[in-house]
């Protein structure tokens, strides 16, 4: 028992390294949802229902943003989906560094250690998974632990896209070229190339976050010539970005999935390859200023974004194409992956389509703030996305553990 | 919320037109009532786009699902047709795009340039309070008074964390912030009471941090203006002798 569990938590082998990612990001996923149930009670009637500490409250949201993004999605992804499948996908042996990849998985173990401390320390952050000063620099909250969960993520993320990008240039089966890569290992690539642009900067501004807390440096305090403004745009200037990090491995996933049970070529591939993710990752970095439409950005940059992020429907409505045309002429096998597989094609239909108002500026005066945004959100994210991590799960359950 | 036939009225002369809905329009453009006839044609344009993607999905899964065969007969697409399936749906989806785009400036237009003669008042939001203060000097809490009629136009700042001044019937928010200066205008018509509230999380009691836009009518308002001002001045010399 000792003997494997030890075998286990020193593993270099990708297949286990992707498990350790599963399990971790199973258990954020599960602490992470109990949180939003707890809320939806809280929030079912006027007044204190659960809890009369608003604080609780806030420590809820907080854990439950965070954890399902950065502990659960992330990591679901492009650590457990990533590990497990692109080596045997390409025919490689291993990852390009084995070693790394299980510093990877250890420091994303301390990043969910270090969030589920929130709960036993006097002094839980509040500052949801966003963390905008000032009200992060004054709050009694610890914004310490979510600057160092980020960090840990963050480091995680960094050494699994040098790790990949790595294993997918060099580490090919002899003879498969760029265009036989199987859908997935393409959208890991971009993914992890977006990480490797953007982790970095958000990296940094926790990082001034944290010295303007506990060292009392005054990046974001106008009063000694900061401004709070720089941090929202370095925040989403990674994490908008980070959406296409969860978005193409699961659309990735999904076409495996699709082309699998509908057992069919998938449709188009270099459309979905070039157009499709290509465009994604054109367009990632300039789209970051449709969070911050009412933060008294100038006019030019926020009409200028307006115009970028309508056209990310480009890429998507491609990725889209590729998707429904797979199952063209198909001989379409109902299996319960299969089933998640075609509910993202619904559900991130309807997210996708939701996401079109929110770009538009003005339409985004009014509709910023309100639940029409977490609506949209949840419906690519919580409800395409995790559709998409429970199929892939069901769809390797038997290749990890040899059962039906 | 308009009738369908209003909705689709709308919709076309938006699309055939592009003048004709500026033709009969008033001095001032509403930007709420912009706002409303955007949305109802945004909904228009994603509703179907959604269905008719959905049909296609639906029915691709009804007519394809396994029966006889055991594997898919994928077509073999020509150089062509591969290039084609890239780049037409993808000039549809940007026609569509900058033609919401376009929609989406004017509009922004109107919501960025404030009208001449607004009554131009300053905001200072605070935990948890939004502080107004009127030209003649007169100040009020969690309350603005404005007079029908007449643009109002908000200068904002705030006194410590970030906050946003959202007023969901003139369909207009922006945040405030120390250090830097905002602003937001919007068109009071009637008389009547509005629902301020707060929209960027500010601390334990963000979510009382709400106000009241109060419409008057324009000679109450001027009556309730002066007596302010009044009262505030008595209150500024007051204090001025008191120090």
């Amino acid at each position: 028992m000792g003997a494997t569990l030890k075998s286990w938590l020193f593993t270099t082998d990708h297949k286990r390294v992707g498990i350790l990612y599963l399990i971790g990001s199973l258990a954020a996923f599960a602490i992470a949802g109990a949180m939003s149930i707890l809320m939806r009670i809280e929030l079912s009637a006027i007044g204190p229902t659960l809890t009369d500490n608003p604080q609780q409250y806030n420590v809820w949201l907080y854990f439950h943003g965070a954890a399902m993004i950065l502990g659960f999605q992330i990591p679901a992804l492009t650590g457990f989906l990533a590990n497990y499948c692109v080596p045997l996908m390409i025919g490689a042996r291993d990852v390009a560094f084995p070693r790394l990849n299980a510093l990877s998985v250890w420091l994303f173990w301390a990043g969910i250690v270090l969030a589920l401390a929130t709960f036993v320390i006097p002094d839980p952050p509040d500052v949801m998974w966003t963390g905008y000063p000032p009200y992060s620099t004054m709050t009694w909250g610890n914004t310490a632990f979510y600057s160092f969960t980020v960090l840990l993520l963050g480091f995680s993320s960094i050494l699994g896209g040098v790790n990949f990008l790595t294993t997918v240039a060099y580490m090919r089966a002899p003879g498969m070229g760029w265009n036989q890569l199987n859908v997935f290992v393409w959208s890991i690539v971009v993914a992890f190339v977006i990480q490797l642009i953007f982790v970095p900067v958000l990296g940094t501004a926790v990082t001034m976050l944290l010295f303007d807390k506990y060292l009392g440096t005054t990046f974001f305090q106008p009063a000694n010539g900061g401004d709070v403004l720089i941090y929202q745009n370095l925040f989403w200037f990674y994490s908008h970005p980070a959406v296409y990090v969860i978005l193409l491995p699961f659309l990735g996933i999904t076409y495996e999935i699709v082309a699998t049970f509908a057992r069919n070529r998938v449709f188009n591939y270099k459309m979905v390859i070039y157009g499709g993710f290509g465009g994604v990752l054109l367009l990632a970095g300039e789209v970051w200023v449709h969070h911050l439409y009412t933060a008294g950005l100038p006019d030019w940059l926020r009409v200028g974004q307006m115009v970028s992020t309508l056209l990310i429907s480009v890429p998507v409505g491609l990725l889209m194409i590729g998707l429904v045309g797979t199952l063209y002429r198909g001989a379409i096998e109902y299996r319960t992956p299969m089933l998640y597989a075609l509910g993202v094609v619904f559900f991130f239909l309807i997210g996708g389509l939701t996401g079109i108002p929110n770009a538009i500026a003005s339409l985004d005066l009014h509709l910023q703030d309100t639940y029409f945004i977490p609506g949209h959100f949840h419906y690519v994210m919580a409800v395409a996305g995790t559709f998409a991590i429970f199929g892939a799960v069901y769809y390797l359950f038997p290749k990890m553990t040899g059962r039906m | 919320m308009p009738e369908l036939r209003t909705v689709l009225a709308a919709a076309l002369t938006g699309l055939l037109v592009p003048g004709a809905a500026m033709a009969g329009a008033e001095p001032i453009a509403d930007p709420a009532a912009g706002w409303d006839r955007l949305w109802d044609e945004m909904l228009v344009d994603i509703t179907v786009i959604g269905v008719a993607f959905a049909a296609v999905a639906a029915w691709f899964m009804w007519r394809y699902r396994r029966r006889d065969r055991a594997e898919g007969d994928p077509p073999r697409l020509s150089a062509a047709a591969a290039v084609g399936w890239a780049v037409i749906p993808a000039f549809a989806f940007m026609a569509d795009d900058f033609f919401l785009a376009a929609k989406g400036w004017e509009l922004w237009k109107d919501y960025r340039t404030v009208p001449e003669g607004a009554l131009e008042v300053r905001l200072e939001s605070a935990m948890w309070s939004w502080n107004y203060t009127y030209p003649n000097g007169a100040v009020t809490v969690n309350e603005l008074r404005v007079p029908a009629g007449r643009p109002v136009l908000l200068r904002m700042t705030s006194r410590d964390v970030v906050h946003s001044h959202f007023i969901p019937d003139f369909r207009v928010k922006e945040d405030s912030m120390p250090g830097r200066i905002t602003y937001l205008w919007f068109y009071p018509k009637e008389p009547g009471e509005h629902v301020v509230t707060c929209a960027e999380y500010c601390g334990l009691l963000h979510s009382r941090m709400a106000g009241k836009v109060i419409v008057m009518a324009p000679d109450a308002f001027e009556a309730w203006y002066r007596a302010a001002g009044r009262k505030a001045a008595a209150e500024a010399a007051a204090g001025g002798e008191e120090a």
